[in-house]
């Protein structure tokens, strides 16, 4: 059992990514932006964090380097970046994750992912 | 490109005047010059002739005086005889001061001339006759001497009289002749420098109006590049917002699967899945066919085994093939043949070649993959069995949105226009043979770069599998293959 948080502006993707992932049996909470998903890890510190890249007020990738000096005295929380963007995976590698979701994505894909990102494997492509 | 047209026969049309002016010019002036110098030389040579006439005309007047005073002391009938030659002098003299081209108030000189000669003839023979009864010569020949003399002296009066005039008269058209060739090199300079300066407008105005033209033609260019630019920025914010929904409804049909156990719900909520991978690759073909409109398509080349590729391709397609009954196979020569491509790009095209082949082919039909070296080119090869292509919709088949009618049901037609753009990205060209009931074979080359080359060449002595499919792909490689 781990605590995710989901950071995106689409509410019904975060909602169904909550729901997608009901059989995994995790505590997962939801922010809709960059400033609410800081908030929410200030409040409790989560096991893993999905994230939007771009969101209105504080993207995703804004949002990650004010986590940085958080990280400093513990190990960084992982992240899985999420988006329809190009060129997701050198945003990614940019911010020192290899985990990544291209939008749109299944289920297989989420759970996948997720798993691989809490148990700390480095190869995740989708 | 009408007016253009139109430009281009104007400014041929102002050259040809342009010529024309200085074509006149040049003959105009040559005509003119060639006049000027006839009359100059008419004249000096007209004018020394009718010198050395008038001066034999005095001589031969003179001898007569003389000779026939000779004649009336001596009574020698020699004498008589020169007097007689010199009279005929005289006349051959005036005859020849008598040319055809005179002028009336020449002619009248001329005439008063003749008349005086004629009368100092007269008085000449008349003074020979009378005094032949005299028998004092002395006296005879002053008597002649006294009237002679004025008559002569009438004679030479009005001999230089007309030569005088005839002198003020080649001195005129020498004068004129002067203002001819005067006239010739103004016109040929008036008419050689206004078709210098009419070719100057000309040159100028066209070339602006060129300048104009190009500058158009490169405003519009650059609007239409905008414009393009512009779509596909909207299309990818567009399709940005589409794509997270879309995951939403994915998520929210792969719960609604696993949460019943209702066999029409689940079936329903693959339907829905299915639907949206559709939509994805929609939304994927509209931005790709934007990138493609905009000139923008990226490619990021490297140097990978074409066997690669194919393997993914198998591994995508392998499954619809074998559900239709339809035998999908590939071929490579050499086996280790390499290009260097975007990998994800030429799976693209494949992947559109193959996925249209699969539409088009019957069961119990084929498609084969074929790629092999054409010259300093890599060409693939994908023919199929399968309906063909009618002759005229051959050359529209890569066209935007263009869609067969038997296809006209699913797929939003991008496919071929996306695969040109891409490998077009490459350098490289496509075309498609086909025939109905003959199935198609859609061929597309890319270039082997020349630094490349060497290193496309498969070094079997040096490595027996250079470019062996790796990781799991390995494993279905034969597999695939047979």
């Amino acid at each position: 059992l781990a605590s995710l948080l989901v950071v995106d502006d689409d509410r019904d993707l975060a909602e169904a990514i909550v729901t997608a992932l009901e059989s995994e049996r995790h505590e997962i909470r939801i922010a809709n932006h960059g400033g609410e998903g800081l908030e929410r890890i200030y409040e409790h510190r989560p096991d893993l964090i999905l994230l939007d890249v771009q969101m209105p007020a504080l993207d995703g990738p804004a949002m990650v380097r004010r986590l940085d000096p958080l990280d400093r005295d513990g190990s960084p929380i992982p992240i899985v970046l999420m988006s329809g963007i190009d060129g997701l995976a050198t945003i990614a590698e940019r911010l020192g994750t290899s985990f990544f979701l291209r939008k749109p994505f299944g289920v297989d894909n989420l759970i996948h992912v997720v798993r691989a990102a809490l148990e700390g494997h480095s190869a995740s492509r989708p | 490109m009408r007016w253009l047209n139109n430009i281009a026969s104007r400014a041929a049309f102002g050259f040809a005047v342009v010529w024309g002016l200085t074509a006149v010019a040049v003959v105009g002036s040559v005509v003119l010059a060639r006049d000027a110098s006839d009359v100059l030389e008419g004249t000096l040579i007209g004018y020394a002739d009718d010198l050395m006439h008038a001066s034999q005309a005095q001589f031969a007047a003179e001898r007569m005086v003389a000779v026939g005073r000779g004649y009336l002391l001596t009574r020698e009938p020699e004498l008589l005889a020169r007097a007689k030659e010199a009279e005929s002098d005289l006349d051959v003299s005036l005859h020849l001061l008598d040319r055809g081209d005179a002028r009336p108030s020449e002619r009248a000189l001329l005439r008063e001339v003749q008349s005086s000669a004629s009368r100092y003839r007269q008085l000449l023979d008349q003074s020979f006759d009378t005094t032949s009864a005299t028998e004092d010569r002395a006296a005879r020949a002053n008597v002649l001497r006294d009237r002679l003399l004025p008559a002569r002296e009438d004679l030479g009066v009005k001999l230089g009289t007309l030569v005088a005039h005839k002198q003020s008269l080649q001195l005129a058209a020498r004068l004129r002749a002067g203002q001819m060739a005067a006239r010739s090199v103004r016109v040929t300079t008036g008419l050689g420098g206004l078709a210098l300066i009419l070719s100057a407008i000309l040159a100028w105005l066209f070339t602006r109006r060129l300048g104009e033209v190009s500058r158009l033609e490169r405003a519009m260019a650059q609007r239409a590049t905008r414009a393009l630019v512009a779509k596909e920025e909207l299309l990818h914010v567009i399709a940005h917002d589409l794509r997270s929904p879309l995951t939403a409804i994915v998520l929210r049909a792969a719960s609604m699967a696993l949460g019943h156990r209702d066999e029409d719900m689940a079936r329903s909520a693959a339907a829905i899945q299915s639907i949206c991978e559709r939509m994805r690759r929609l939304i994927q073909s509209l931005l790709d066919a934007a990138t493609v409109d905009a000139g923008r398509i990226s490619i990021a080349p490297a140097r990978f085994p074409v066997e690669t590729v194919i393997m993914a391709i198998m591994e995508t397609f392998g499954p619809e093939a074998r559900s239709t009954s339809v035998h999908l196979d590939w071929e490579v020569t050499p086996p280790q043949l390499a290009v260097w491509a975007d990998r994800e790009r030429i799976n693209q095209v494949l992947s559109n070649l193959i996925g249209n082949a699969l539409k088009f082919t019957p069961a119990g039909g084929s498609i084969k993959i074929v790629v092999h070296e054409e010259g300093a080119n890599v060409r693939f090869e994908v023919k199929d069995t399968g309906i063909g292509i009618r002759p005229e919709n051959l050359p529209h088949v890569f066209e935007r949105y263009w869609k067969s009618d038997a296809q006209a049901r699913k797929g939003a037609g991008l496919g071929l226009y996306i695969a040109k753009g891409i490998v077009e990205g490459h350098k490289g060209r496509i075309w498609v043979g086909s025939s109905p009931g003959g199935g198609s074979s859609f061929q597309f080359e890319l270039p082997i770069p020349e630094m490349r080359a060497e290193e496309n060449r498969p070094s079997l002595a040096t490595s027996p599998s250079p470019v062996a499919p790796k990781g799991s792909l390995a494993g279905r490689d034969q597999h695939a293959h047979g």
